[in-house]
């Protein structure tokens, strides 16, 4: 019995050292065949940020200095006078969710009012922000000079990209004209017709590749909006928000912008009819105002309302 | 004449003591000239420096005076070592931040406590987007996601808010001060708990660097709260009562800690293999019934009215589109080296974790003491590795050199004995 017993301590005794012996090993050829198997199967499903964060502006949050609430994860700069009043506000305008920014720029001096709000993007992002299409659906709304007709040159709504040592602006205008260009900074400008949505394709490669500099390992993304001193009056710029797709034909974003642009809306709570395109493939809205709204505080191309009793609504 | 102390005292002791004389000062120094450069221009930074630099001047000739001056003084070491802490928190969090906090985690858990205060409100449910401006949080400091948007809930369990309750009643601002509170129980329970003759030699990993004692605390990381009762854990490790006590306390703080469960309970079962399985089983019972019930005490009034909202934001590391950021392994698919999704990374930290428990199992007379920094290299493998992960693990280490030089200690005492 006591012999049996001993037996039976020494086969446990060699059954722990052989798993002793084995335990480290296997441990290691266990966790070579995990990762293996995992790499194989798990390839390329890697979920990065996107490279623009926040893209449609849905965080907000207050921002006590400014006032009023602004988006959380997009660095705001500005700079206005005394007089001058910056607003930032998420709203709906011509049946698309959008950022509303606002510039009053009272005109007391030279200075140039400007909001700017941008983010870092780098490592991955910056690389998918290149490989990718960018696209911005923006609105611009012809600025409203109260107390008297619009002098100067108005406002200027673009998105600049800065690696720390090129520039690129884009900007949006009403009429085209030739890009600018020097070794260190383009500026590119982009049709837009006033009081509608339009879609921009922002392709930085092929402006890197013109002005054969190199693409970056990081780069900041802004969208500014600026009113120079002699620009009295209110400023208004909408942004739908960016998409980063992979890249496809404008065509197709462009009729897709026309049905969606198609329906009647409100903006700032005056109803504002559009009508069907004529032709979609042409992207070309017919808008109208109703008169009897028209003098209700908004302001488009052609018309100088006085605002002096609207306030920031206009 | 020499004096009694010396008399006693190895020349290595001397030795030990002159080289944590010189580190602390020369520690103090390297902090007090960041902290002047960090707050130049304001006044009380000016004097606090000052202060800095004169008792590092003084810890640096005290290194070099007699044995017995040396003994005598032989805790001056923490003096600057403190003062330099405090300090630097204050340059750094107040003049270089601003005051602003530079994570989500003490944003939100401020808050929480905040709501919790004013409105008696469960912050599992509140959306905690005004913490950000109340805190002025920067936009860079956020959790993004993988849809592009940020984490905007309360993600930790229920003591890492409640924590801050007291200090909201008493209307501190800046919850940073409470942190730099349990750091300061860190350091001095490692101290008074630490063999005498080594005690100051204890301080020098903790501060080796300035991360881990002071710009993580300023920054806002939030992980000296779980580190303090883990400590105080693993002091207890032979009454699994009490051991349960402040490990449910540490879990209850924040989710890292709970990767040591399987750890604690096989060091509750394999340290006394002399006796029988049952006996040694029991304590592993009693461990891990108390604490569940510490961590239910607090967690489950909160848990209770709203389950779903508990568990998907205390799970939310686990199961939120949370994106990659890590200075582990996955720091390779960050930079787009390795394509390979969040799941490669669960699988392979999966599999480390399960590696080192069985390892630790078969192998425990070997890794007796080594297990504190295994849920540190498992984490390493995830997907969301941050430094914060495994840096919070020397503390428990040195608690573990403490615990076997006093078992090494007892061995030889009862060898001389014999």
């Amino acid at each position: 019995m006591v012999q049996g017993r001993a037996g039976e301590d020494e086969n446990g005794a060699s059954n722990l050292k052989r798993v002793r012996k084995l335990t480290a090993p296997l441990s290691a050829v266990f966790l070579i065949l995990v990762a293996g198997f995992a790499f194989i199967n798990l390839q390329a499903k890697t979920e990065y940020p996107p490279p623009i964060l926040d893209p449609e502006f849905n965080l907000w949050g207050s921002n006590p200095t400014l006032g009023g609430k602004t988006p959380i994860v997009w660095e705001l700069e500005y700079k206005k006078s005394v007089g001058d009043q910056i607003l930032l506000q998420e709203t709906v305008t011509a049946d698309k969710r959008a950022l509303e920014i606002q510039i009053f720029q009272d005109g007391s001096d030279d200075n140039l009012t400007y909001v700017r709000l941008g983010q870092t993007i780098d490592g991955i992002r910056a690389r998918a922000l290149f490989d990718e299409e960018v696209g911005i659906w923006v609105l611009l709304q012809a600025s409203c000079a109260c107390k008297g007709p619009i002098s100067g040159q108005g406002s200027i709504f673009e998105i600049e990209t800065n690696d720390g040592t090129h520039t690129l602006d884009f900007l949006f205008v009403e009429t085209a004209a030739e890009a600018s260009i020097s070794p260190t900074h383009r500026t590119i400008l982009l049709q837009t017709p006033m009081g509608e949505w339009g879609y921009h394709s922002i392709d930085l490669v092929a402006q890197y590749r013109n002005a054969q500099w190199k693409q970056p390992d990081q780069i900041s993304l802004s969208i500014v909006f600026s009113a120079s001193g002699s620009a009295t009056g209110w400023h208004t710029a909408y942004i739908h928000g960016f998409s980063v797709t992979k890249k496809t034909t404008l065509s197709s974003i462009r009729q897709h912008d026309t049905m969606f642009s198609s329906l009647p809306v409100t903006i700032l709570g005056n109803p504002l009819a559009i009508a069907q395109c004529t032709e979609p493939s042409q992207a070309k809205y017919l808008s109208e105002i109703r008169s009897s709204e028209a003098l209700n505080g908004v302001c488009h191309k052609g018309l100088i309302v006085d605002c002096s009793e609207l306030g920031r609504s206009a | 004449m020499t004096k009694p102390d010396s008399l006693f005292a190895s020349i290595d002791e001397t030795f030990i003591l002159r080289l944590a004389f010189i580190f602390s000062a020369q520690f103090a120094l390297y902090e007090g000239f960041q902290d002047y450069n960090r707050g130049s221009g304001h006044t009380e930074v000016i004097v606090l420096t000052l202060v800095i630099y004169g008792v590092s001047l003084l810890v640096f000739v005290m290194s070099l005076l007699p044995s017995s001056v040396v003994l005598k003084f032989r805790d001056l070491p923490l003096l600057p070592l403190l003062l330099v802490m405090v300090t630097s928190v204050y340059v750094v969090a107040e003049i270089s931040y601003r005051g602003a906090y530079r994570t989500d985690v003490l944003a939100f858990s401020h808050y929480a406590a905040m709501l919790f205060v004013n409105q008696g409100a469960n912050p599992y449910t509140q959306d905690m987007t005004k913490a950000l401006d109340l805190f002025k949080v920067l936009p860079s400091d956020l959790t993004p996601l993988t849809s592009g948007t940020s984490l905007m809930t309360f993600q930790y369990p229920a003591l890492h808010f409640l924590v801050f309750v007291p200090f909201v009643l008493l209307g501190l601002p800046d919850m940073r001060w409470v942190l730099v509170l349990f750091e300061v129980g860190v350091v001095l329970t490692l101290y008074l708990k630490g063999p005498r003759k080594l005690r100051p030699m204890l301080l020098l990993p903790l501060f080796a660097g300035s991360d881990l004692m002071i710009n993580f605390t300023a920054a806002s990381v939030s992980d000296a709260l779980w580190v303090l009762p883990l400590l105080f854990a693993a002091f207890c490790l032979e009454r699994p009562l009490t051991l349960g006590l402040f490990y449910g306390l540490a879990c209850a703080m924040k989710q890292t800690p709970w990767f040591l469960a399987p750890f604690l309970l096989i060091y509750l079962i394999k340290t006394d293999e002399s006796k029988r399985l049952r006996a040694r089983l029991w304590p592993a019972v009693k461990f891990a019934a108390t604490t569940v019930a510490v961590f239910l005490a607090i967690n489950l009034p909160f848990m209770l009215p709203s389950p779903t909202a508990w568990f998907g934001n205390v799970l939310t590391p686990m199961t939120a589109d949370l994106v990659i950021h890590s200075q582990g392994l996955s720091s390779l698919t960050e930079v787009g080296l390795l394509s390979v999704g969040k799941v490669f990374y669960t699988v392979v930290f999966a599999s480390v974790f399960l590696v080192l428990i069985v390892n630790y199992y078969v192998y425990f007379d070997k890794l007796r003491f080594a297990f504190w920094i295994f849920p540190g290299i498992a984490l390493w493998f995830s997907y969301r590795a941050l430094t914060n992960y495994i840096i919070y693990w020397t503390p428990l280490m040195l608690v573990s050199m403490i615990l076997w030089y006093k078992a090494e200690q007892a061995k030889t005492r009862t060898v001389q004995a014999t």
